[in-house]
């Protein structure tokens, strides 16, 4: 206590003029949970001590009652905490805002910044958005020093390091860019270092909205740039092949950089199990990737403008399962996909009671009543529905959403120009993958290449 | 962003193998069937020769410059007046070939999958080309060894298809040799296939090791092109014989009609093939529309990339619907066949020549 009260004279000593308990009186005037107390008097001046109730632990301050019998007074016993600094109204705006209390003397320009911060949060638990087969069963949280504690205890290096900065001329939510010093992209990380510093907006909320905002080019926003993981074994496998990890204070998502096109596909399970089921499984979700995009325009193209391409007896059949359907295959398809859009948003936002029950109504009871309706034949409901099966094998949920939108334009490539259509847009989409960069790398990065990392 | 960075032998071969597949499915079997009465194989022989020693030429050309710009460097050394008179003739042959390729491309589909589809919609996708060649050169690079798995690996597939039902008694004669080609215009007609390296040698600067890349690339890629070559010709030969297939405008085409097989669940190959094709040509044109640009920007370096492109594009797209009917288009392909050569050889020949001259005068001096 004697080191703070020699630091408390120090301001009283060497700025006695100042106003510090007037500004911050002002600048916290409506707050109810601003607390700024007088604590006892120290050399005939008093001692105060702000904080906010809502977030500063004050168990960590000990106060005693004066021993002076004339009085009835409270004194600052005792502090526990890290080292105390020094701020002016600005610094000590801030500290406040973050939880911590500051103690000065009524008169001085500057106080003393205790940090008695008591964070919110959640505990350690499992990821929400990807499901853990094997590997580690614990996700980060919105803590952001938690969140960065979980990578160091994964990566025991001197070699990992890791850069802080505020975004948010309101939220000043911080913001942790870690990476491994030995193998990272420099020109990637200086980059992102210069986007993060210029960056001028009021908040962030989200790593997601981080994203957005580091995405400059305003035309290249439909594929997502950066992989976002709620799992601490995927960041850290990433950071040893050379890429940077960017933790959002508030958010359980980490933010992996540069991502390509394929990096969207794996996931880190595939390093856990055996290679060639690996391969496999790599396989079935290109599989599914071809026939989400490509299957609904394929019924399309080949009931509508390239009937000569298939073989007569499925022609037939397909004629046959149309046959009372009143709309046209485009129309017919259209209506079907966006129905099945409307399923799985419900069954997305739904609470889980619900979802099951909406999924359960909307998939057998609304599919079984459109065929029995001639709104839709037999077939286009198969088709549906292996479409909507196949778009969740995706492993990103970012890079599955994008796959919902993109099955759509190839069905209107089919309607208007069948198969060649097809094909048409999807080389427009090759076109557009291969112009696009991730922060510098190439989006179409070849998967034979090793991409970055320990050699 | 997009930084130019070394091209490997690899993608040079893509974009070459991307050429022929784009170009000698649908028109060139019936001009080299035409050609000649004697062997088939031998025009495709002498092609195949010629094409290597103009890829020789521009190999030397490319070691010559030394990493600079093709362009800049002609200017430098012959000044800028000889540079305009010597690459005109390669834009307007450049210029002219996209327009052909384009409308061929699609006066085939009209005629074949899309009958009620107006030209003017399928001309339309030139403009997918152009975007992909705004993007810049690594952009269509990367799109080429994508679409190279995609679409000259669904090509191959069909050639080895296509292969059922060829009796080898019908491709003769084999060894009855006749130089009656060397007479006929549609030998000369033909040569558009063989000349998708000069495209390539276009997009420079290369580097000295990326020149050598280059000609070792090519001529890889001048081995698988020959063998294609002589699938798209062979297979309808073997399967209608010489003198129906002298017959038919795309024998190549009709062939992929004929295919049936219990295994395949298509019924009709000709979409497919030509969904193929079109992937490789729409790559290819986008080459091209880069290589002009890269010429364009060399002598005016004032114009804009993309406003210059976009102008193009439209100059191409207009050309192509004027074109009045394919007969047009044939005789323009029999008739421009004296810009070919000069794109392959003559270009070439007098660039050395003047950059050995320079450089002669330099040590000299």
């Amino acid at each position: 206590m004697s080191r703070l009260l020699t630091n408390l004279h120090r301001l009283h000593t060497e700025k006695g003029s100042g106003r510090l308990f007037e500004e911050l009186n002002d600048l916290f005037k409506d707050s109810f949970d601003y607390v700024c107390t007088k604590i006892g008097n120290s050399c005939d001046n008093e001692v105060y001590l702000c904080y906010f109730a809502t977030l500063s632990l004050n168990s960590r301050l000990h106060f005693a009652f004066d021993e002076d019998e004339s009085s009835l007074a409270i004194r600052l016993k005792e502090y526990e905490g890290t080292p105390i600094s020094e701020g002016d109204t600005k610094k000590c705006e801030l500290a406040l805002c973050s939880g911590s209390a500051v103690l000065f003397l009524r008169g001085s320009a500057t106080g003393l910044i205790l940090d008695l911060q008591e964070v919110q949060q959640r505990s350690l638990d499992s990821p929400f958005t990807e499901t853990v087969l094997q590997g580690p069963l614990y996700a980060f949280n919105e803590n952001l020093e938690v969140n960065a504690a979980l990578i160091r205890q994964r990566i025991r290096t001197s070699q990992l390091k890791a850069w802080e900065t505020t975004v948010g001329r309101s939220t000043n939510t911080r913001i942790f860019v870690i990476y491994c010093a030995d193998v990272v992209d420099e020109s990637c990380l200086a980059q992102v270092k210069k986007l993060l510093t210029e960056m001028d907006v009021e908040g962030i909320q989200d790593t997601g909205e981080l994203l957005r905002l580091l995405d400059k080019k305003r035309y290249m926003r439909l594929f997502p740039k950066a992989i976002l993981t709620e799992r601490p074994d995927r960041v850290t496998s990433d950071l040893l092949r050379g890429k940077l990890t960017i933790l959002v204070d508030g958010s359980p998502f980490a933010l992996v950089l540069p991502a390509v096109y394929t990096d969207f596909w794996h996931s880190p399970e595939d390093s856990y199990v055996n290679p060639y089921v690996s391969v496999f499984q790599n396989t079935l979700r290109f599989l599914a990737m071809t026939v989400n995009l490509v299957l609904p325009a394929f019924y399309v193209a080949l009931t509508s403008i390239n009937v000569d391409v298939n073989r007569l007896e499925i022609s037939l059949a397909a004629a046959a399962s149309r046959e009372g359907v009143p709309y046209p295959v485009f129309i017919e398809t259209m209506l079907m996909l966006i129905m099945i859009d409307f399923i799985t948003e419900a069954g997305t936002r739904l609470p889980k009671a619900i979802s099951s029950t909406v999924t359960m109504v909307g998939g057998v009871v609304l599919g079984q009543a459109i065929i029995q309706a001639n709104i839709v034949s037999n077939l286009l409901v198969i088709i549906v529905a292996a479409t909507a099966i196949a778009n969740f094998i995706v492993i990103d949920y970012q890079m599955g959403l994008v796959q919902r939108v993109l099955k759509y334009f190839t069905v209107v490539g089919a309607a208007v120009a069948g198969v060649l259509g097809i094909v048409f847009c999807l080389a427009c989409l090759v076109f557009y993958l291969s112009s696009l960069e991730s922060f510098g790398t190439p989006y179409l990065t070849s998967l034979l290449p090793r991409k970055g990392g320990r050699k | 962003m997009n930084k130019t960075i070394p091209l490997t032998g690899y993608e040079m071969f893509s974009l070459q193998v991307l050429y022929v597949g784009a170009s000698a499915g649908f028109l060139y079997p019936s001009l080299l069937i035409n050609s000649t009465t004697g062997p088939l194989w031998a025009p495709i022989v002498v092609w195949a020769l010629l094409a290597f020693s103009s890829c020789f030429l521009y190999g030397r050309m490319l070691l010559k410059l030394r990493g600079k710009e093709l362009v800049p460097i002609i200017i430098s050394s012959l000044g800028k007046p000889a540079a305009i008179m010597l690459l005109l003739p390669i834009l307007l042959f450049v210029i002219a070939a996209i327009t052909v390729m384009l409308r061929s491309f699609t006066e085939l589909v009209t005629m074949t999958l899309l009958p009620t589809t107006p030209l003017l919609f399928l001309n339309g996708m030139i403009f997918a080309s152009s975007a992909l060649a705004a993007a810049g050169l690594m952009p269509i690079i990367r799109a080429a060894k994508v679409i190279f798995l995609l679409g000259a690996g669904t090509i191959i597939s069909l050639l080895i298809i296509g292969t059922s039902g060829s009796h080898w008694e019908l491709g003769g004669p084999w060894f009855q040799m006749s130089a009656d080609f060397f007479t006929d215009g549609d030998f000369y007609g033909g040569s558009f296939v063989w000349m998708g390296f000069t495209y390539i040698a276009m997009i420079a600067p290369f580097t000295i090791k990326q020149a050598k890349l280059y000609q070792k690339g090519n001529m890889i890629a001048l081995v698988l092109s020959v063998l294609m070559v002589g699938c798209f010709i062979y297979i309808p030969v073997m399967t209608f014989g010489r003198e129906m297939s002298s017959q038919l405008t795309f024998p190549f085409v009709s062939k992929m009609d004929s295919i049936y097989q219990y295994w395949i669940v298509l019924e009709n190959l000709t979409a497919i093939f030509m969904s193929a094709t079109m992937l490789c040509l729409l790559l290819v044109i986008a080459l091209k529309l880069k290589a002009l640009m890269s010429i364009m920007t060399g002598i005016w370096p004032k114009v804009s990339i993309n406003w210059g492109l976009a102008v193009v594009t439209v100059i191409i797209y207009i050309a192509a619907e004027l074109i009045p009917e394919w007969r047009d288009l044939e005789k323009w392909v029999f008739n421009s066949y004296f810009l070919r050569f000069y794109a392959m050889f003559v270009f070439p020949g007098i660039t050395l020549a003047g950059l050995h001259f320079k450089q002669r005068k330099a040590g000299g001096a």
